[in-house]
């Protein structure tokens, strides 16, 4: 039968190439979010990673020197250095449209990596100014490595929070972002669609 | 087929550690959203690497710290079924060793021992990496992790690529003169045409000289429990885990040219000219990604 034999040959090829199977990453996250409010205006988002234990442990194991289990300054500037300006070329994972296109993040502030429990914990904030306006603003925020080495999932406590100030009234829910898939069309983000507005006097 | 096999080794590009300077996004033209189904099962398979993952911190944790000799099984049962699936993902040799069996008569036999040659040495370079890294030279991976680790990479694709080069001389050589153990039938190939084993080590050698990054995660966590002997039995399990994952590649590509040859088995002269294309099909691949992975790696 020389039917099946084709099919045999076919699948063999399609499944000997089929390179872009999943299970790529090395790393995983989990990521959240909180959104800084202040005089009626979006002031910037203060991200959370909490890294998996594997990648956590080398970049303990190389920066945590004298072992005390805590990162000093210095410790913690040669980490900044050495383990996280570099993302600044992958926009640092973060996904940010303000309804102008995506924004290129220049500069973070406040990067703090710090130990907690056996995990590895970077705190960092993204400044930007966005007027709240009284008509409203919707603005999506993600995180995810589109080249795939690191998982970023949103932290399963409070992924996302809020610090609104008294001007203003904020919303948010979780959508897929079929538009920014990646990796073959299979991974397909979820993003945090924030709305928020100047309250009505 | 050469332009075909191309694109797909654009797509399968692997990404440096995005954490270390050196590195920037690996450029891949966009696609659009796979079906559903697709997605499921890729969210699937990531969230069982992403608990295999975590469970193997925490089993390591509990044979070190706590002494839990009775778990030891089960984390070595993790760490096969962790490279198993790890090696799915770019960057294992899987193309080269699918265009590797294309291009060279082997038996299923030397498929098999290839794969886990390559999968051997995949991890023994993350061993000897990270014993030289911390045992003797007292550095670090993150120090590795920026120029020293793209100019291993480089000499690693630019040997594939001249393997490659070697491979589609000696194919347009047999085509020029072609002999006994050209055609891929059914029948002849493996008992006359396929080589030594022993000339498998090389290959072998150049499609795994990269060390394992999943490997290097595992020893080096190993070594923040002070348990390095550890790090060297999960990641010689971890290897056997790839070895079937690799090895499977390769008799896919293998079984392909069997079922392939057997359908054309009473068309001689088709039979020839696909032998002669397949060869140099795959001997070509093998150069071409090598070179896209050397070009890639220099920007």
């Amino acid at each position: 039968m020389r039917t099946p034999r084709l099919i045999l040959a076919c699948v063999g090829f399609l499944c000997a190439f089929a390179e872009d199977a999943p299970a790529h990453p090395h790393v995983f996250i989990e990521n959240s979010f909180t959104f800084m409010f202040g005089g009626g205006r979006l002031k910037g988002i203060a991200v959370t990673w909490i890294f998996d234990e594997m990648f956590s442990a080398s970049i303990i194991v190389d920066n945590d020197r004298n072992r005390n289990g805590k990162f000093e300054a210095r410790e913690s500037k040669a980490i900044e250095e050495g383990a996280f300006s570099n993302l600044k070329n992958f926009n640092y994972f973060l996904f940010i449209d303000a309804g102008r296109g995506r924004l290129k993040i220049q500069a973070v502030r406040d990067f703090h990596p710090e130990i907690l429990g056996k995990r590895l914990v970077y705190r960092f904030f993204v400044p930007f100014d966005v007027d709240a306006g009284a008509a409203g603003k919707t603005l999506a925020a993600g995180c995810f490595d589109s080249t795939y080495f690191c998982d970023v999932t949103y932290a399963a406590i409070d992924p996302v929070t809020v610090e609104a100030d008294e001007l203003t009234s904020v919303s948010w829910d979780l959508v897929k972002d079929k538009k920014n898939a990646y990796w073959g069309g299979t991974i397909v983000p979820r993003v945090v669609r924030l709305k928020f507005r100047l309250k009505n006097e | 087929m050469a332009a075909v096999f191309f694109l797909l080794a654009i797509f399968a590009a692997a990404q440096d550690n995005p954490f270390f300077s050196g590195s920037e996004p690996t450029a891949k033209p966009p696609v659009s959203s796979a079906s559903g189904l697709f997605q499921d099962i890729v969210n699937g398979v990531v969230g069982l690497q992403r608990d295999l993952n975590a469970r193997l911190s925490e089993l390591s944790r509990s044979v070190t710290e706590e002494g839990n000799a009775g778990v030891f099984f089960i984390l070595l049962a993790a760490a096969f079924g962790y490279g198993l699936v790890h090696a799915l993902g770019p960057g294992h040799g899987k193309v080269v060793m699918a265009s590797y069996a294309l291009a060279n008569p082997l038996k299923a036999k030397q498929g098999v021992l290839l794969g886990a040659g390559v999968a051997v040495v995949h991890t023994l370079s993350a061993v000897v990496l990270v014993t030289a890294l911390y045992l003797i030279l007292n550095s670090s991976y993150q120090a590795y992790g920026g120029m020293p680790k793209k100019i291993i990479t480089l000499v690693g694709y630019g040997l594939i690529a001249g393997m490659g080069a070697l491979l589609l001389v000696r194919a347009v050589f047999r085509l020029r003169r072609p002999g006994r153990g050209d055609a891929i039938s059914p029948q002849t190939e493996a008992p006359a045409a396929a080589g030594k084993t022993r000339e498998l080590v090389l290959p072998a050698l150049l499609m795994g000289m990269v060390p394992c990054e999943g490997a290097v995660l595992i020893l080096v966590f190993s070594l923040s429990i002070d348990a390095f002997w550890l790090g060297i039995c999960l990641s010689a399990v971890m290897s056997a885990g790839m070895a079937v994952t690799i090895s499977v590649v390769g008799l896919l590509a293998l079984g392909a040219k069997k079922g392939t040859a057997a359908f054309l088995s009473k068309r001689k002269n088709a039979l020839r000219i696909l032998t002669s294309l397949v060869q140099l099909s795959g001997a070509a691949v093998i150069m071409m990604f090598g070179a896209a992975l050397f070009a890639g790696g220099l920007w």
